[in-house]
C-alpha cells in the first residue's frame, strides 16, 4: 500500500462508515461531523503527501502537481461539507444519504483529476457524475430540481457515450488507453503514422473535446448549464460548479500535456475557437439573466473560456520557457481562485437561502441588502469583484496571471476577446453590486448573526481579499511545488 | 513617509465609517481631520524644501511584494508627484468641504469611499511598479462608482456604470502592455521586473515599442479624456453630487496627464516622437471640440464637464510637443485647471443646493439675489476663460508657447480654444448671474464656503502671480523627459 492513496483510502472509508451508520441509526448531527472530519483528516494527509509522496503507476499518476490539486479540491469538499449541515436541516426528505453521495462524488473527482489512463479516467468520471445526478434531484420535492436532474443525467450520459467512443477510436489506432503512451504508440503503427492526419483519429479527438466540453459546460455544449444551476440544490449546484468543473479541467491539462495536443495545429484551433466562443457566449447571456444562479451558471461558462487561455499557453516556444512552468501555474492559479470565488458565492447564497424575499435569487430581490443587511452584502460584493477581476480581490490576481502567460504566448485574438467580454462581464457583475446598494427603506430581514455566519464571512473575505491582497507566499508555493 | 500617507487615509476612512453609528455628524468631521493629518507625513518635505539643490527622487520606499514576480510596493515621490498630491490633498478638503451639508444619506459610507479613492488617487501618483501603479489604478475605481452610483442624481446609475466600464477598458489594455514590457525585458535581460527605472533603460525596439506605447497612451487618454473616448466625462460629472465632481474633475483627470508625463514618454521616446503629429492634432480638435460642445449645453454642469474636456486637450498638446517649456505648462495647466474646475462644481453644487436647478434657462440674475455666490463663479468663469493674472493664462500661455515652434499650424487651431473659452465662459456669466431673477431669493454662501472659496482665489492667484516655485518643483522632472527625449 502506497501512502499517496491514503487519502483516498480515508474519503472512501468514511463513505462506508456513513453509510452503515446510516442504516443502523439515522442522526444528521453526527453523520455530518463523520463526513468533515473524514475529508479534514483526508486533506491533511494529503498536504503531508504533496512534497513526499509521489506515484506512478498504470492507471494513476499522483506526482507534485496533482497532489496539489487533490488538496484544493480535498479543501473545497471539506469546505463545502461544513455548508450541508444547516442547509440539510430545513429540507423535508432524509439527509444522512446526502452525504454519502457528497463523498462518493468527491472521491469521483479525485480520481479523475490523477487519472493517467482512460479506463480509471472514465470511472472516476462515471462515479462522478451518477452521484451528482441524485444530488441535483435530490429535493424530491421541487420539480424544478427534478427536471435538472433529468436534464443532467441524459446529457450527462450523452458526453460519456461521445467520450467512449473518442476512446475506442484511440484505442483501435495505438492498442493503448494510457495517455503518456498513446503519442509512442501511434508513431509505432503503420496504419495511424502512414496518413498523419487520419480523419478518424482527428474525430476521435473532436468526440473527446465535446465531452469534455460538455462537462466543463463550455460553448457549443452549454446549453444545460443555467437551467441546472437554477434548479439543482444549492449545495449539488455549488458541487457541480466547483469540485465537478475542477476535475475535469485538471484532466484536461493533464492531457494537453502528456499527449502533446499543443504540436496539433488542428486541436489549438479547435481550442481556441471554443475558448473566445465560450468567453463571449456566457458574457453576453449572462447580461440578460434576471436570475443570480443563472447569472453565475452563465458567468462560470465564461470563467472556463477564459482559463483556456492557460492551456493554449502552453507552449515551449514562449520567452519564459526556461520558466516554462509559468503557464500550469496560471492554470493553477486561476482555477484555484475561480472556485473559492465561486464557492464563496454559493456559501453566501446558501445564508441568505433561509430569507423568505431571496427565495428566488433574483437580481432584483436583494435590492438595498447593502443597507439592511451590510456584512453579507460587501462580502458578496466584493466576489462580484473577484469575478469581475478587479484589483485587491484574488480574482484579480488569477487573471494577471492569466494574462502575462497569455501575453507570453502571443495570443493575441484571444486576448483582444478577453478584454471585450471582460467589459461586458463587468456590466453585470456591477448590476448585481448596484442592485444591493440601491436605497431602501424597508427593513424587511435583518441577518440573525450567528456564529456560523460570521465565521463564513470572516473566513470568506480572508481568503478572497487575503489573497488578492498578498498573493506572493502562496504564488511561491504553488511555484515550488510545480518546479520540484 | 507614502505608505503612512496612504495608511492614514485608509484608517481615516474606515473610522468615518465605524463613526457614523456613533453620531451622526462625526464622520465628516473625521473626514476633515484625516485630510489635514495627511500633511503631517509630508510636513519635513514641505519645511526643507529648496527646489535649488533638491534630487530628482524626494522619498523612495520600496518593500518586497510578490517575490514570484519580484513585484515591490515600490512609493517614490518627485517633485511633478509632490504637486498632484498636494493638489489631491487640498482638493479632498475642498470636496469633504462642499460635501458638507449636501450628504445626509449613509454620510459614513459616503466619506469612506471619498478618503478610499483619494488614497488611491495618492498611490497612482507615487507608485513607481507597474503592477502597483495599475492596482492603485484599479482601485480607485471602485469607491468612485460607489459615490456615483449611490449618491449621484437620477441618471446616476448609468453614468456610474459608463465611467467604470470605459476606464475598465483602458485599464485592461494597459494591463496587457504592462505584460508585454515585462516580458521584452525579460527576453532582453533574462529578470522579470515590474520596476520603473529597470523598464525604462531597456528602450524597446519598432514595432513593438509602437504597439506597446499605445496601449498605455489609450488608457491615460481615457482617463484626460480625449475627444474620440471622452464620452464618460459628461455623464458622471452632471451625475455625480458636488464633492465627487470636484474628486473627478480636480484629481481623478490629472492621472491621466500624470500617466503621460510619467510613464509614456519617458519609457517611449522615440514611439512617442513619431506619433506626435497626430496627438497634437488629436489634441487641438479636443480643445476645439470640447469647447464647442460646452457652448451648446443647457445643464450649467454638463457645461463645466465639456469644458473640462477642452482644457485637458491643453495638457496632451503640451505633453507630446516635446519642448520643456509645453510640458511645464502641461504641469501648470493641471494644477490650475484642477483648482479652477473644481471651484466651478463646487460653485454649481452651491447653486444646485439652493434652486435644485442647473439649467441655464431658468437660473438668471443671480447677482441680485447671492451677490457673494455670484463675485466667486464671475472670478472663477473669468480665470476659465485665461484671464491674465491667473493660473489658467500662465499655464496655457506656456503650452501655447511650448507647441508653437514645433507645431505652428495646430498651435494656432489650439489657441482659438482660448477665443471659445471667452464665449462659452462668458455664457456661464451672462445667463446666471445677470437679466432678470427668475427664481426666489435664498441665502448666500456661508462662512465654510466663503472660506472654500477663497482659498481656491488665493491658489489661483499664486499661481497666475508667482508660478515660479511651481515651475522649480517640476523641473527635476521635466529634466529627466528631456533627457530621455534627447532634447
Amino acid at each position: 500500500m502506497n501512502a499517496a492513496l491514503l487519502p483516498w483510502i480515508i474519503i472512501s472509508s468514511t463513505a462506508l462508515i456513513v453509510m452503515l451508520l446510516t442504516a443502523i441509526k439515522r442522526e444528521h448531527a453526527y453523520i455530518s461531523s463523520i463526513t468533515s472530519l473524514g475529508l479534514f483528516i483526508a486533506l491533511i494527509v494529503q498536504i503531508i503527501n504533496i512534497k513526499t509522496v509521489t506515484y506512478e503507476s498504470n492507471l494513476i499518476s499522483l506526482s507534485n502537481t496533482a497532489a496539489l490539486l487533490s488538496a484544493l479540491l480535498i479543501l473545497l469538499a471539506l469546505l463545502l461539507s461544513g455548508l450541508l449541515y444547516p442547509w440539510l436541516k430545513n429540507i423535508q426528505e432524509p439527509r444522512e444519504e446526502y452525504y454519502l453521495l457528497f463523498l462518493l462524488a468527491t472521491q469521483g473527482a479525485l480520481v479523475v483529476a490523477a487519472s493517467s489512463h482512460f479506463a480509471s479516467f472514465f470511472l472516476g468520471m462515471e462515479l462522478m457524475s451518477l452521484s451528482l445526478v441524485a444530488m441535483v434531484a435530490y429535493v424530491d420535492r421541487s420539480r424544478k430540481s427534478l427536471e435538472a436532474g433529468i436534464k443532467y443525467f441524459v446529457l450527462s450520459a450523452l458526453a460519456s457515450a461521445f467520450m467512449l467512443m473518442a476512446i475506442a477510436i484511440i484505442y483501435l489506432y495505438s492498442g493503448t488507453l494510457a495517455f503518456n503512451q498513446i503519442l509512442e504508440q501511434l508513431s509505432s503503427n503503420p496504419v495511424a503514422s502512414e496518413n498523419a492526419n487520419n480523419i478518424i483519429l482527428s474525430t476521435a479527438i473532436v468526440l473527446l473535446l465535446v465531452g469534455v466540453a460538455f462537462k466543463l459546460s463550455l460553448a457549443p455544449c452549454h446549453l444545460w448549464v443555467a437551467d441546472l444551476f437554477e434548479g439543482a440544490p444549492l449545495a449539488s449546484a455549488a458541487f457541480l460548479a466547483t469540485l465537478a468543473k475542477a476535475a475535469i479541467f485538471i484532466l484536461l491539462i493533464r492531457l494537453f500535456e502528456t499527449t502533446l495536443w499543443y504540436q496539433q495545429s488542428s486541436v489549438i484551433t479547435i481550442i481556441s475557437m471554443i475558448a473566445a466562443a465560450s468567453m463571449l457566449i456566457g458574457n453576453l447571456l449572462a447580461l440578460l439573466q434576471k436570475n443570480i444562479l443563472r447569472l453565475l451558471a452563465y458567468s462560470s461558462i465564461a470563467h472556463f473560456g477564459y482559463i483556456l487561455l492557460a492551456i493554449l499557453a502552453i507552449a515551449p516556444s514562449a520567452a519564459l520557457s526556461e520558466q516554462n512552468s509559468l503557464n500550469s501555474e496560471a492554470a493553477i492559479f486561476y482555477l484555484a481562485a475561480y472556485l473559492v470565488t465561486v464557492l464563496s458565492t454559493f456559501a453566501i447564497l446558501m445564508l441568505l437561502n433561509d430569507n423568505q424575499q431571496l427565495k428566488d435569487f433574483n437580481i432584483s430581490s436583494f435590492k438595498g441588502l447593502f443597507w439592511y443587511s451590510p456584512a453579507t452584502a460587501i462580502v458578496l460584493a466584493v466576489l462580484m469583484l473577484s469575478l469581475a477581476g478587479i484589483p485587491l480581490t484574488i480574482g484579480f490576481v488569477g487573471k494577471f496571471y492569466l494574462t502575462l502567460a497569455a501575453v507570453n504566448s502571443q495570443l493575441w485574438w484571444l486576448l483582444a476577446v478577453l478584454i471585450v467580454s471582460s467589459i461586458i462581464g463587468l456590466f453585470y457583475y456591477l448590476r448585481v453590486i448596484l442592485s444591493m446598494l440601491e436605497k431602501t427603506e424597508q427593513r424587511s430581514y435583518v441577518a440573525p448573526a450567528s456564529v456560523l455566519n460570521i465565521t463564513i464571512l470572516a473566513l470568506i473575505s480572508l481568503a478572497v481579499v487575503g489573497l488578492g491582497v498578498f498573493p506572493g507566499q502562496l504564488a511561491l508555493v504553488i511555484q515550488q511545488i510545480i518546479i520540484s | 513617509m507614502l505608505t503612512e500617507l496612504i495608511s492614514i487615509l485608509l484608517i481615516g476612512a474606515v473610522l468615518a465609517w465605524v463613526g457614523e453609528s456613533l453620531q451622526f455628524q462625526l464622520p465628516k468631521w473625521i473626514a476633515l481631520a484625516t485630510l489635514l493629518s495627511a500633511f503631517y507625513p509630508l510636513r519635513q518635505l514641505l519645511v526643507e524644501l529648496d527646489t535649488g539643490s533638491m534630487q530628482v527622487w524626494l522619498v523612495n520606499e520600496s518593500i518586497e511584494w510578490i517575490p514570484r514576480f519580484n513585484i515591490r510596493f515600490h512609493l517614490a515621490l518627485d517633485g511633478l508627484s509632490l504637486l498632484l498630491v498636494l493638489l489631491t490633498l487640498l482638493m479632498g478638503l475642498i470636496a469633504v468641504l462642499a460635501a458638507w451639508k449636501e450628504i445626509s444619506y449613509k454620510p459614513g459610507f459616503f466619506y469612506f469611499n471619498l478618503l478610499c479613492s483619494l488614497a488611491g488617487v495618492i498611490g497612482v501618483f507615487c507608485a513607481l511598479d507597474l503592477f502597483l501603479f495599475f492596482v492603485f489604478w484599479e482601485v480607485m475605481l471602485v469607491p468612485m462608482y460607489l459615490l456615483i452610483a449611490v449618491w449621484g442624481y437620477e441618471n446616476r446609475r448609468y453614468a456610474a456604470m459608463k465611467f467604470f466600464l470605459f476606464t475598465q477598458a483602458g485599464g485592461l489594455i494597459m494591463l496587457l502592455s504592462i505584460c508585454a514590457l515585462v516580458l521584452l525585458h525579460y527576453q532582453n535581460s533574462g529578470e522579470i521586473t515590474f520596476n520603473y527605472f529597470a523598464l525604462m533603460q531597456h528602450q524597446l525596439t519598432e514595432p513593438a515599442a509602437f504597439w506597446v506605447m499605445l496601449g498605455f497612451f489609450i488608457a491615460f487618454v481615457i482617463k484626460l479624456p480625449i475627444v474620440p473616448f471622452h464620452n464618460w466625462l459628461p455623464d458622471a460629472h452632471t451625475e455625480a453630487p458636488t464633492a465627487v465632481s470636484v474628486i473627478l474633475a480636480a484629481v481623478l483627470l490629472k492621472t491621466g496627464g500624470y500617466g503621460l508625463l510619467r510613464f509614456v514618454l519617458p519609457m517611449f521616446p522615440d514611439a512617442s516622437v513619431e506619433i506626435a503629429p497626430v496627438v497634437m492634432a488629436i489634441a487641438a480638435i479636443s480643445i476645439i471640440y470640447g469647447a464647442l460642445m460646452a457652448f451648446s449645453q443647457q445643464d450649467l454642469k454638463r457645461l463645466v464637464a465639456y469644458s473640462s474636456v477642452s482644457h485637458m486637450g491643453f495638457v496632451l498638446l503640451g505633453c507630446y510637443a516635446f519642448t520643456a517649456q509645453a510640458w511645464q505648462g502641461a504641469v501648470l495647466q493641471m494644477l490650475a485647471h484642477g483648482v479652477s474646475t473644481a471651484a466651478l462644481f463646487a460653485l454649481v453644487g452651491a447653486i444646485q443646493y439652493r434652486y435644485h436647478t442647473r439649467d441655464l434657462a431658468q437660473l438668471g440674475g443671480l447677482w441680485q439675489s447671492i451677490p457673494k455666490l455670484s463675485g466667486m463663479l464671475l472670478f472663477f468663469v473669468v480665470a476659465s476663460l485665461g484671464m491674465p493674472g491667473l493660473g489658467n493664462f500662465v499655464a496655457e500661455f506656456l503650452v501655447l508657447v511650448g507647441s508653437f515652434s514645433n507645431y505652428p499650424k495646430v498651435t494656432i487651431m489650439a489657441a482659438t480654444g482660448l477665443i471659445l473659452a471667452a464665449v462659452y465662459s462668458l455664457k456661464i456669466a451672462h445667463q446666471t448671474l445677470f437679466g432678470t431673477l427668475k427664481l426666489k431669493s435664498s441665502i448666500d454662501l456661508d462662512r465654510r464656503e466663503v472660506l472654500m472659496m477663497l482659498s481656491m482665489v488665493l491658489l489661483l492667484l499664486w499661481l497666475g502671480l508667482h508660478p515660479q516655485p511651481i515651475i522649480d518643483l517640476a523641473q527635476q522632472s521635466i529634466n529627466q523627459l528631456s533627457t530621455g527625449a534627447k532634447l
